[in-house]
């Protein structure tokens, strides 16, 4: 499964199609006119939403939660756990990496779109998820051998655990004398140590076992924008091709994008666009995002398996955003591909006022193999979508 | 219940009690709107849509109800209802009941998140983190693999939302591996300072001399050829190719025609003359065109054999890059430059008139020099020049080397990159041909160092004697590590059986062959990583109040944001901390001592949001005094004016109209205020009439309150509201339909923006933020007074500023004076409170909830009886008990 967020959402007069034209008959619309040789590979639903989100600035906090903000008395900030993680649970135990989280850099400039979270994916206690925006990094992860011994790595692994166990014991003498809310603030340290002891299990297990070839050369680095964004695609097909995860997200950047369309225009300025130069740019952020996406599908496609099938028609790939366009927070942004959820493709699907974003994601879980009973929150899975 | 049923029962009279129990009720006015225009449909008999709003209580209690009228207030304000083919309610009516149910909706949500005074437990920030180990191990590191805590809408303290998790752990260590090896490496070095003295014009002449000749051998070895061809192309029988090429080329400029030579009998090829074809030689003529120029002005300036000026054409030979050497320990240096204005003495008179080159002009607001990062992605600052070729001026400045830092830099005249100077120069370039004379000589660049504080030198100190022990006899481990991680949990001593752990990973270190320091390092950078070090643990008495060494730590992160000092910790010890003189006389030691900026820049950075500033780039082109440097300075007129204000017991209330401000020349020159020189901020008077004086007149503040490009009335009002008048205005409400055919209408600002209130929704709350945004119209987007709106494609007679206005429910006024007469005398009360609020919320690291309104307005009356001095308000917030408290 792929997620992949872009914070602010799109041009919606030129990348929605018309609600009007439901099914595979719609006019191609301008902002999506690079996918137009995958027309019949992808799907737009309209008509989801969050209903607790308020934060119109806010495109990828609660993306893949359907969490309320407010949900929680007494606190100021909540979240719930993120659809990639729900799947990451189930199928992280067959892959080196449970689940991957890459994010733009955006470097130099900051800026809202996306909201809070170090990622797209919020744990199982509603926590943000640490991600990464270092393509050379992350390639060196998936791909590069250890220089150092089995048998050194072994011992290595055995320090790593006497080290956590050290650290475990001064967290349980902290432990004493909390107060309820303090253990329960304790207790994100003493997961991310629980997290640390898998990783390390897993490393374990994995350890015998070398890493893959790398379908892909080593990525340049302080690549920004757009050339980011196709350097990151590359690596998560490469990721998905070796199966050394099975779920990924990318927060996307925004700034350096706009940077690399050579435009001065702002990203919160592009996100309010109005007829103009601000709404120029922000089609042309849609068109460069299409472009990127095509070249990823193309890319997916291009990796056959052995029965002749693609590495596309087993992937669920869903791009977006909790935003519509503008301030907007109804009708979010929803373009899913791929064979691996069963879902219709290669048409504009309509569906009612204000259905939940959950739904979907309920959908696709359900299409991938994962029956959940609900997801954020879902009222259940839409049959429109399924093919 | 009061639900909507019974209001009509029994419409009674509301009292709501503020304080003993907040409540969050839709006034009774309201109802009216509600029959009128919903209940048609959603009553309880219809309930159109499965809606029944008779029984949505107007006084909301919990998540759900205040999810319901969330609903009630998306739907009215998407504009869905009333349904198109209902009767409407008036825009007045409207925006009137949405700007009373989005305001009952905040405090709803403002008492349905109060955590009821409970602060919870939390980690150092990473700015917190940094600060901690500089004071433990004397030395500055940069954390920045990990997350920066910063927040979009709280400070950066907030335990709640300060998270960990599973690579952040393990950044610690790696972090702390980092600092405490390098640390060490310093702890036990001869800590010698060292000086580099760089001459640029060494290097810089020959430079020159050899570019010069090239280009003077280019152009001779072009023109020689060119004299050939045009020889040939001249002959009879070459006639009729000449006109050929002529022809073809028509259009293009004039050395096309060379490219074409082959084509010309008997002409030589461009080989002959040391070119590789006809391309490189076309290509070294144009190049030629702008190399030669600056550096044959170069070559004939005076006193270039002792020192360099600071061109600004951007020629690469002429450029000033330098580096303090890599192998340098990690610490403080100073950068001493040596510097001259240049102005009309450039030229000896007896060359004046021989020179094409024009005369840089004395101007003053070019003798400033940009210290940048060697690829001028950051800067140093903008410093001033002063100082003639026989009496040079002195600029010092301050840099840190943090560990693996390669600090480059490079060095030229304010704004060459962007803004300015690079505008001047284009400028330059299209009247005469040629770019600006330089402004700026620089003799020569010293570094010295590392620095070492007195505080720095003690954390080495005890680091080196740590070393020391553990070489000389490594069965002193167990009680190292156990002194080590005492003074790093601030206080609190480990448990035996973490130090037995810690003892055994030791040995397995120095089995595994690491030598005795590189051991230590490891061992104490897992102690780096644990809880009792990265968290701020209190454990109360049954009574909710902190211990005295709990209390310390809060103490010196709120006014220091590290850990305690000495002094600190032996107040605690005594027991004698929390007597309020003794709470007392440690506040204004640390707020006179140098580590109080570190309470000072990121408490106002994140209380007026000054972050902002980096949201977007500045359009230099445009606003060409904005440079990065510029930008720098503004902020930090701000920390230097509330540091003066604390220093000097001023009222808190010169934050919102003074007629003294603490500047430098730099922002002097941005202000137009003359007799300010030098870089240091020093407070200046200014003239009665001044826009300047308070936040209101600052750059940085109208600048946040622009997109780079133009001003933003919305952005400046509501931050207005927020941070001066604390009254803000609710979220941005999501789903409004955009006003979007503006753009076409060559609109001034503040028409633009009064589109505003032309519909319900928008004006339920732009009706209160836009006048005040309009007030300080007169400010540009980089706060440079204006009286004529600059806005792209206005139409002409549109431009002129119209600065008056009303504030919502309060006074009119006619320009920006009247509007900061108006905040400072009527609001300062408000102003107070809010200032209060987020002191006590950056300081308690939680959100400020009606549960505490008692203690805040026992700091503002306490402060209020000091004239609201600024260091009243934080003595008066420690020495409150809600201070000492967990809840």
């Amino acid at each position: 499964m792929m997620f992949l967020g872009i914070g602010y959402g799109v041009t919606q007069e030129t990348w929605l199609p018309s609600q009007e034209q439901v099914g595979s008959g719609y006019t191609f619309p301008e902002g999506l006119k690079a996918l137009d040789r995958h027309r019949n590979d992808f799907s737009i639903v309209q008509n989801t939403t969050n209903k607790d989100s308020a934060e119109a600035h806010w495109g990828s906090t609660f993306w893949l939660t359907g969490a309320n903000r407010f949900g929680a008395p007494g606190s100021s900030f909540h979240n719930t756990i993120s659809v990639d993680q729900v799947a990451a649970a189930e199928w992280g135990p067959h892959t080196r990496f449970s689940s991957l989280q890459l994010n733009g850099s955006d470097k130099g400039i900051a800026g809202p779109g996306h909201g809070p979270g170090l990622s797209l994916a919020w744990d199982k206690g509603g926590k943000p998820v640490a991600g990464t925006d270092d393509p050379v990094d992350l390639f060196h992860r998936l791909f590069s051998a250890p220089s150092t011994p089995l048998d050194q790595r072994k011992a290595l692994l055995a320090q790593e655990r006497s080290i956590l166990d050290t650290i475990l014991t001064d967290a349980k003498d902290l432990q004493r004398g909390l107060t309820k809310t303090d253990v329960e603030k304790l207790d994100e340290y003493f997961d991310g140590i629980r997290d640390i002891e898998t990783r390390l299990g897993k490393d374990e297990s994995w350890m015998d076992r070398p890493r893959p070839k790398s379908p892909i050369s080593e990525p340049q680095a302080n690549v920004e924008g757009i050339e980011e964004i196709r350097l990151m695609y590359d690596l998560m097909v490469a990721a998905l091709q070796t199966d050394s995860t099975r779920v990924l997200t990318y927060r996307q950047p925004i700034a350096s994008v706009l940077n690399s369309l050579g435009t001065s225009v702002q990203p919160h300025d592009m996100s309010h666009y109005v007829p103009g130069p601000r709404m120029e740019v922000s089609k042309r952020r849609d068109q460069a995002h299409s472009e990127l996406l095509a070249g990823l599908m193309d890319k997916l496609k291009a990796v056959k398996e052995a029965d002749g099938s693609s590495l596309f028609d087993h992937t669920s790939l869903a791009f977006g955003s909790n935003l519509r366009a503008i301030h907007y927070l109804d009708n979010c942004t929803t373009l899913l591909a791929g064979g691996g959820a069963s879902i219709r493709l290669g048409e504009n699907i309509v569906l009612p006022k204000d259905t939940p974003l959950c739904d979907v994601w309920l959908t696709l879980l359900h299409g991938v193999g994962l029956p959940v009973e609900r997801h954020g929150d879902s009222a259940g899975v839409v049959k429109q979508l399924q093919a | 219940m009061k639900t909507l049923a019974c209001w009509f029962a029994v419409p009674g009279l509301l009292i709501v009690s503020l304080r003993a129990e907040p409540e969050a009720i839709l006034p009774e006015k309201q109802f009216a709107f509600l029959e009128q225009n919903c209940l048609e449909c959603h009553d309880t008999l219809t309930q159109k849509g499965r809606v029944d709003l008779e029984v949505l209580p107007f006084k909301i209690k919990t998540i759900k109800d205040a999810e319901s009228w969330q609903k009630v207030l998306n739907v009215i304000n998407s504009k869905e209802m009333p349904p198109e083919d209902k009767p409407q309610p008036g825009e007045k009516e409207k925006a009137d009941f949405l700007a009373s149910l989005s305001e009952t909706l905040v405090v709803a949500r403002n008492i349905l998140s109060d955590s009821g005074g409970v602060a919870t437990m939390r980690r150092l920030s990473r700015r917190e983190y940094e600060n901690t180990i500089h004071d433990l191990l004397g030395i500055e590191i940069d954390a920045n693999i990990l997350p920066s805590d910063k927040k979009e809408e709280s400070f950066d303290t907030a335990g709640s939302s300060l998270y960990i998790s599973s690579d952040q752990i393990e950044n610690y260590r790696k972090v702390g591996v980092t600092a405490l090896s390098e640390s060490i490496k310093v702890a036990t070095s001869n800590r010698q300072m060292q000086t580099l003295r760089i001459d640029f014009e060494k290097a810089k002449n020959p430079a020159v001399e050899k570019g010069l000749a090239q280009q003077v051998s280019i152009q001779n070895r072009f023109n020689r050829w060119k004299k050939q061809v045009d020889l040939q192309a001249s002959l009879p029988q070459n006639a009729a190719i000449r006109n050929a090429i002529h022809a073809e080329n028509r259009g293009k400029n004039q050395w096309e025609f060379y490219r074409s030579w082959k084509k010309i009998t008997g002409a030589p090829s461009p080989l002959e003359f040391g070119f590789t074809d006809a391309s490189d030689a076309l290509h070294h003529r144009s190049q030629w065109e702008w190399l030669m120029p600056p550096l044959l002005s170069y070559s004939t300036y005076p006193h270039r054999d002792q020192g360099v000026y600071l061109t600004t054409d951007g020629h690469a030979v002429l450029n000033n890059h330098f580096h303090v050497p890599g192998h340098w320990l990690p610490g403080h240096y100073q950068i001493k430059f040596k510097v001259a204005r240049v102005g009309e003495q450039l030229l000896p008179s007896s060359r004046r008139d021989l020179e094409d080159f024009p005369l840089p002009a004395a101007d003053s607001s070019r003798c400033f020099l940009d210290l940048d990062s060697f690829q001028g992605r950051f800067t140093y600052g903008t410093f001033q020049v002063n100082g003639t070729f026989e009496d040079p001026g002195t600029i010092e400045v301050d840099v840190i080397k943090r560990p693996s830092d390669s600090l480059g830099f490079t060095l030229r005249e304010r704004g060459s990159s962007e803004g300015r100077v690079k505008s001047l120069n284009r400028e330059s370039l299209q009247s005469t041909g040629v770019p600006k004379g330089p402004a700026i000589w620089v003799e020569s660049v010293e570094m010295t160092g590392p620095y070492i504080s007195d505080d720095e030198r003690k954390s080495l100190d005890r680091l080196q004697q740590w070393v020391a022990r553990l070489e000389k006899d490594e069965a002193e481990v167990r009680k190292i590590i156990e002194e080590f991680a005492t003074v790093a949990r601030r206080g609190r001593a480990p448990s035996t059986e973490f130090i037995d752990q810690l003892v055994v990973l030791f040995e397995e270190f120095r089995e595994k062959g690491a030598a005795p320091r590189a051991a230590l390092s490891e061992t104490l950078a897992i102690v780096l990583a644990s809880p009792g070090f990265l968290y701020l643990a209190e454990k109360p008495s049954p009574s909710e109040e902190i211990t005295d060494i709990e209390l310390a730590s809060r103490l010196s992160y709120f006014l220091t944001g590290g850990p305690p000092d000495e002094r600190l910790l032996e107040a605690a010890a005594s027991g004698r901390l929390k007597e309020p003189a003794s709470l007392k006389a440690h506040t204004q030691r640390l707020l006179q001592s140098p580590e109080r900026d570190r309470f000072v820049v990121p408490f106002l950075e994140q209380w007026l949001r000054l972050d902002r500033l980096d949201f977007f780039q500045f359009n230099t082109e445009k606003h060409r005094d904005f440079t990065l440097g510029v930008k720098k300075a503004s902020r930090q007129e701000i920390y230097e004016t509330f540091a003066h204000w604390l220093e000097t017991n001023g009222s808190l209330g010169n934050l919102l109209d003074s007629n003294t401000i603490v500047i430098n020349a730099l922002l002097a020159d941005l202000y137009a205020i003359p007799g300010v020189d030098g870089d240091h901020f020093r407070p200046v008077k200014v003239a009665a009439g001044s826009p300047r004086g308070g936040l209101l007149g600052m750059a940085a503040i109208n600048a946040k309150g622009s997109n780079g490009e133009d001003t933003s009335p919305v952005e400046r009002g509501a931050w207005v509201l927020r941070k001066l008048m604390n009254n803000p205005p609710p979220p941005a409400p999501p789903n409004i339909p955009q006003l979007s055919r503006l753009e076409e209408l060559k609109l001034s600002t503040r028409e633009l923006v009064f589109m505003h209130q032309e519909e319900a929704q928008c004006a339920q709350c732009h009706r209160k933020i836009d006048p005040i945004g309009f007030g300080l119209e007169n400010f540009n987007a980089i706060g440079v007074w204006r009286t004529s709106d600059d806005r792209k494609g206005i139409a002409e007679e549109k431009r002129t500023i119209d600065p008056s206005g009303k504030i919502y429910g309060g006074a009119e006024f006619k320009d920006y004076y009247q509007l900061r007469e108006i905040i400072s005398s009527n609001y300062l009360d408000d102003f107070a409170h809010g200032f209060t609020e987020h002191l006590a919320e950056f300081a308690l690291g939680r959100k400020i909830g009606f549960t505490d309104q008692g203690m805040i307005e026992e700091v503002v009356a306490t402060a209020k009886e000091q004239d609201y001095a600024v260091p009243a308000f934080i003595e008066a917030l420690v020495t409150h008990e809600g201070f000492r408290r967990k809840r």
